[in-house]
């Protein structure tokens, strides 16, 4: 099936992330045999297949063809590249029956999650949206091509907007949302908490955000009103699909936008980059554009219906898999502005640590944290020691055998953390790697980093391995992580005594009240 | 400019080579007359002329004449 008709299209898309579309087309090839090619470096390969062609096959088997295709091509070329593969949408005519469709649809979900970074161009899903037409039988007709020009324009939309911008740069993680004509029709100040209007727009506008917060993205209120308005707001309003707590990060005060967005990115740990603000004001996003250049703007619609369609199509805001951790993620940022207020009354840091009650669990090489991992490694810019990125299928070998990975699990009396650091070795006799050494933003600040990477080294003298070569690698934003390596290795080595490093953070951490439990 | 002259210019942009709107143009003497392109040629006319083409005629289309033909409808 041609692919040209999409790849034309893709282009514009791509331009809203800065990115450009290089790529290259098979041959006709219904078999996919020349399609995977070893030693490929492409940075997504996709398999765009006219599934008809193939209805002789049991759908189960079908999904099953594909899948073992992409493994072996995997075991035999080595190759880590993110492969794409289409489903197949209902009622693109010839003898295709639906059922077979919605069960090869089944099968390819079920067969693609067992593939690492292998991931699914949903054509069913795209049909069911809102697309006046999604086929046209002349195209079929011509060129064995039975979608429609509308059609064509939505699968290259969830290409270039969304599918590629999630798999190969993840960058925001906060959505910050003013409240007046944004959130709501009117002014909370003048109308107050019960004369404000939620139309059907800012409705879907809200159950919007609601899905990016379920999909992993933290939520943010930066509104320039009376506090007390906007808790009764909250309160009074109960056809809000948005409740305060749904908010990680509040910004309520007559401070400037550009200020509260630089003190809501510095409470939550990230670069104000990660944010995207939303406000309906013109004027106030152009002052956020000269004060917080970096944080990206949507300006909104006052009826809230095109700012949620904005937001469920933003290059950015499109998640690959479900996030398992959101509601965890945003209790936690919650209680890290309790944690602000108990350092600032602890006498001394060390009393602070104590206070927090902290237990940290590290788990050596639990294969069931693989998502988990790749999910850090992509996310995390600040503390992202070696900045891997690392892939679903590089996250499987460290975990096998002859590797050391640990995952880091972080609770207090505040808040349980989950899953918040790991770090990655490779083993080999007497010398070890590090590939991976990160922390989630919103885990720093309590040294744990430092207590997680002592226990590595003493996992890692057991195994019997004298240095550790770091494969630290400095970019745009991990400043924090290079000075953490810099207090144990303050002259940059590349290979250090693992005896050295050892007592180095054995000094560090020896007062670190956390409890600890290793668990293998 | 005619009808003519415009279908020759879409062409001459889709097909990459000049065509003269003078004489014939078919599509056995176009190598790039492939059937994307026939698709894109399609959609060009049907957005230039403000014409939908039914799927019986999109796979008749065979010159510049039968192009010319169905772009007479919308005038």
């Amino acid at each position: 099936m041609p692919f040209e008709l999409v790849s034309e299209l893709i282009g514009p898309f791509m331009s809203l992330w800065d990115a450009e579309l290089v790529h290259s087309v098979s041959d006709y090839d219904p078999s996919l045999a020349g399609v995977l090619r070893p030693n490929a470096d492409e940075d997504v390969l996709l398999l765009w297949i006219d599934w008809r062609l193939h209805r002789a096959m049991d759908p189960d088997v079908a999904a099953r063809w594909v899948a073992n295709l992409v493994a072996s091509h995997r075991g035999s070329s080595g190759s880590g590249v993110p492969v794409l593969i289409n489903d197949w949408p209902q009622g693109a005519g010839t003898d295709v029956p639906d059922s077979w469709v919605v069960a090869l649809g089944q099968s390819l979900e079920e067969t693609t999650k067992g593939l690492p970074d292998c991931h699914l161009v949903r054509l069913e899903r795209l049909r069911k949206e809102d697309c006046p037409a999604f086929f046209d039988p002349r195209n079929d007709a011509v060129a064995h091509y039975p979608f429609s020009q509308a059609a064509t324009i939505q699968v290259a939309r969830h290409l270039g907007a969304q599918l590629l911008p999630a798999l190969l740069t993840p960058r925001l993680k906060v959505v910050a949302v003013d409240l007046d004509h944004t959130l709501y029709e009117g002014v909370l100040g003048e109308d107050g908490p019960g004369g404000v209007r939620a139309g059907p727009g800012h409705l879907a506008l809200q159950r919007q955000l609601l899905r990016l917060k379920e999909a992993g993205f933290v939520l943010a209120l930066c509104s320039r009103n009376q506090w007390a308005d906007v808790e009764g707001l909250f309160a009074q309003r109960k056809e809000f699909v948005l409740s305060l707590s749904d908010f990680a990060s509040v910004r309520v005060d007559w401070s400037s936008k550009a200020d509260n967005l630089r003190s809501i990115a510095a409470q939550l740990n990230l670069h104000p980059s990660a944010i995207l603000f939303v406000d309906d004001n013109p004027a106030e996003l152009a002052r956020v554009a000269e004060g917080a250049p970096e944080v990206e703007l949507v300006l909104a619609d006052p009826a809230g219906e095109k700012t949620a369609a904005i937001l469920s199509r933003h290059p950015g805001l499109f998640r690959l898999r479900a996030d398992t951790t959101s509601t965890l993620r945003t209790q936690d940022l919650r209680a890290n502005q309790r944690r602000d207020l108990l350092r600032s009354s602890a006498a001394n840091p060390e009393e602070y640590l104590a206070r927090l009650g902290m237990e940290i669990d590290l788990f050596e090489n639990h294969r069931e944290h693989a998502s988990r991992i790749h999910e850090l490694s992509n996310k995390t810019n600040q503390f992202n020691l070696c900045l891997a990125r690392l892939t679903e299928l590089d996250v499987d070998r460290l975990l096998g055998p002859g590797n050391l990975t640990l995952t880091v699990a972080l609770r207090d009396t505040l808040a349980d953390s989950g899953i918040v650091a790991v770090l990655a070795f490779e083993v080999s006799g007497s010398g070890a790697r590090l590939i991976e050494l990160l922390i989630s933003c919103r885990a720093l600040g309590r040294d744990v980093e430092a207590v997680a990477f002592g226990r590595a080294l003493d996992r890692l003298s057991e195994l019997g391995c004298q240095s550790l070569e770091i494969l630290a690698k400095e970019g745009p934003r991990n400043q924090p992580a290079m000075e953490f390596l810099h207090r144990f290795v303050p002259d940059g080595e590349r290979v250090v005594p693992v005896a050295r490093l050892r007592e180095a953070t054995a000094r560090a951490v020896q007062r670190h009240p956390a409890e600890v439990r290793v668990h293998r | 400019m005619t009808p003519r002259e415009r279908i020759a210019a879409i062409l001459s942009g889709i097909l990459g080579e000049r065509v003269d709107p003078a004489r014939e143009y078919t599509r056995e003497e176009a190598a790039s007359w492939d059937s994307l392109n026939h698709l894109r040629i399609v959609l060009a006319l049907e957005e230039e002329f403000g014409v939908s083409v039914g799927a019986e005629e999109v796979v008749a289309i065979r010159s510049l004449s039968d192009l010319e033909r169905i772009a007479q409808r919308g005038a």
